[in-house]
């Protein structure tokens, strides 16, 4: 049986001059989780646009003579989005980076029984320092991703296998760029926490800033 | 104005075939000079796109019923990327069962993947200039249906007359790189502009050259002669492809029997992005090959016996496996009676032809 995948951020003979190399210096990683088969795979946190909306739905009732509706808490939904930046400060590192992105993008897809039903499904826990942090330290929140956006800006430069006119692209058909952009937007599981017989229904840390 | 200064404004002549003059203007102790030099361009964008993209293969696949087939699209073509966007999304409902609960119930439907690319055409030649048009005339075509024809009746129900009916989108199956690796899609969007900043090539006629510049009558490669023919130095295209995937996407599935933590396509392939000379990971490596009877017991709705009792699985399967042994044994004595035949005729063959020999020799 294959154990788990767990791809820490690169770590490999250019480390010193990766941004990898800072990010785990100071402790700056993103951490994704797949929770069906436990692969993880992790990142320098280079990130930008993070938002984290905890949205209210009412239900409205309005009465006769009433001025103001009765307002009804229906429930309260936790939107998260980021965009977070891959950056390849050399082709061992793009290919090291393209796989774990290649793994971020697989863990988008459920376990599959032999018959091609779906299994499990796809919850992804993702931990980013304190700012998406479970109750449970070191652990990430469970997430409902639903979509991630996988960006290339060309002119920002690109690393293509070192190969130049001589031996021509299409042989290697290598092609990296030096920076990439991820978009994940998702919806957080809330925790809840038992404690002795009573299942409290958030976590007393919630939602675990670090504050 | 400081001597030596470069004047940005200079011009640009034509004065033979793949030459360009280049006139600047710097000032030098008051006075302006003008410098010329004849440019000749040695770079296509062939070459450049070579040197640092791959190319972008868009090749039709044909229709599986006969449709009133133009001509199949078969592009491969390099072109100077500029953005890259690929979007992931998975399908997600969620079910509020009553008021308050703090998690909804999650059921998850699929992923979708499709994927948006702009670049840009450039052209340093006419000739490049038209045969990017022809590019993007193609590329347009992409984004239409297929048509077959059908005999219909006249409203008298009398005579026929054929119509042409709508039958399906086009296929395809795209290439560019390590990014999409000979995945079958339908393109979902094309916008095409002519970059107007970039210029366009001018329409010279035959003899009619203003003194100072010296053409060969005919086209060159830098000036056209089709009066009211615009052919830009670039244009821009955007195209999107939504992916049909051919392969198996998860973890586990029928090619990964009792390994749920495998990539489901079991190809030795990373997946969706090519990462070129490195192994892959270990979750991604090729499974090794199993045991048939180690294997759980499947059945398909289509399988005899699927409605059988559960109990009398274990039966039906050996059933099966006997059955596919024994049309096995039958097709292997088959081929050994053939092969048996074979060698009799041949060996016939044989002994006629030395009898043949024989026989001459004797009358000789």
């Amino acid at each position: 049986m294959t154990a788990p995948a767990n791809m820490t951020a690169y770590s490999g003979q250019h480390k010193n001059r990766s941004v990898a190399g800072w990010a785990d210096n100071q402790g700056y990683l993103v951490r994704f989780v797949h929770e069906p088969t436990g692969h993880a795979v992790e990142f320098p946190a280079l990130i930008s646009d993070f938002s984290d909306s905890h949205s209210p739905a009412f239900g409205q009732v309005h009465g006769a003579n009433m001025h103001d509706p009765v307002i009804t808490l229906k429930n309260t939904a936790r939107s998260i989005s980021f965009t977070m930046t891959v950056l390849n400060a050399s082709l061992e590192e793009a290919r090291y980076n393209r796989q774990c992105v290649n793994l971020l993008i697989q863990m988008l897809y459920p376990t599959v029984a032999e018959d091609g039903n779906f299994l499990g499904k796809p919850f992804i826990d993702i931990h980013m320092m304190n700012l998406l942090e479970g109750a449970t330290s070191g652990k990430g929140i469970t997430c409902v991703v639903e979509g991630l956006d996988y960006a290339i800006k060309f002119d920002e430069g690109i690393l293509n296998a070192n190969e130049g006119v001589i031996a021509l692209n299409r042989s290697g058909k290598e092609i990296y760029p030096q920076s990439l952009e991820i978009s994940i937007s998702a919806k957080a599981y809330i925790e809840s926490e038992r404690v002795g017989d009573i299942t409290s229904p958030l976590h007393r840390n919630y939602p675990s800033y670090g504050g | 104005m400081a001597d030596d200064e470069i004047v940005p404004e200079g011009e640009e002549y034509v004065i033979g075939p793949g030459t360009m003059s280049v006139q600047t203007f710097r000032a030098v102790d008051g006075q302006i000079v003008v410098d010329v030099y004849v440019h000749e361009p040695r770079t296509t964008l062939g070459i450049i796109g070579e040197a640092l993209y791959p190319p972008l293969q868009i090749v039709e696949i044909p229709a599986k019923v006969d449709v009133i087939q133009g001509e199949r699209i078969d592009l491969n073509f390099f072109m100077i990327p500029t953005t890259f966007n690929e979007t992931f999304k998975s399908r997600w409902s969620a079910e509020n069962l009553s008021d308050g609960r703090i998690n909804p119930i999650y059921n998850y439907g699929g992923t979708e993947r499709q994927i948006s690319l702009s670049f840009t055409l450039a052209a340093y030649t006419v000739q490049e200039a038209r045969s990017n048009l022809a590019v993007c005339q193609k590329l347009a075509r992409t984004v239409y249906g297929r048509y077959r024809l059908r005999n219909v009746r006249d409203d008298d129900f009398s005579t026929t007359r054929p119509s042409t009916i709508f039958e399906s989108h086009k296929t395809f199956t795209i290439d560019f790189g390590g990014l999409i690796r000979d995945e079958t899609a339908f393109i979902n969007k094309f916008a095409f502009a002519a970059d107007m900043d970039a210029g366009v090539f001018d329409y010279f006629p035959n003899g009619q050259t203003p003194p100072w510049i010296t053409l060969p009558d005919g086209e060159t490669e830098s000036t056209h002669t089709d009066k009211g023919v615009i052919l830009p130095r670039a244009v821009k295209i955007e195209i999107g492809f939504t992916i049909i995937h051919d392969s198996l996407l998860g973890f586990g599935g029928q090619n990964r029997p009792g390994e749920p933590l495998r990539w489901a396509e079991n190809r030795a392939r990373d997946w969706p992005h090519g990462t070129g000379k490195i192994d892959v990971q270990e979750y991604m490596k090729p499974s090794e090959e199993l045991d048939l009877g180690s294997l759980p017991i499947v059945f398909f709705p289509s399988d005899d016996g699927y409605n059988e009792p559960i109990q009398d699985a274990q039966a039906i399967f050996e059933q099966a496996l006997q059955d596919s042994e024994r049309r096995a044994t039958a097709a292997r004595e088959e081929e050994q009676d053939a092969a048996l035949e074979l060698e009799e005729s041949r060996l016939d063959l044989i002994g006629e032809y030395n009898g043949y020999g024989t026989s001459e020799q004797t009358e000789d």
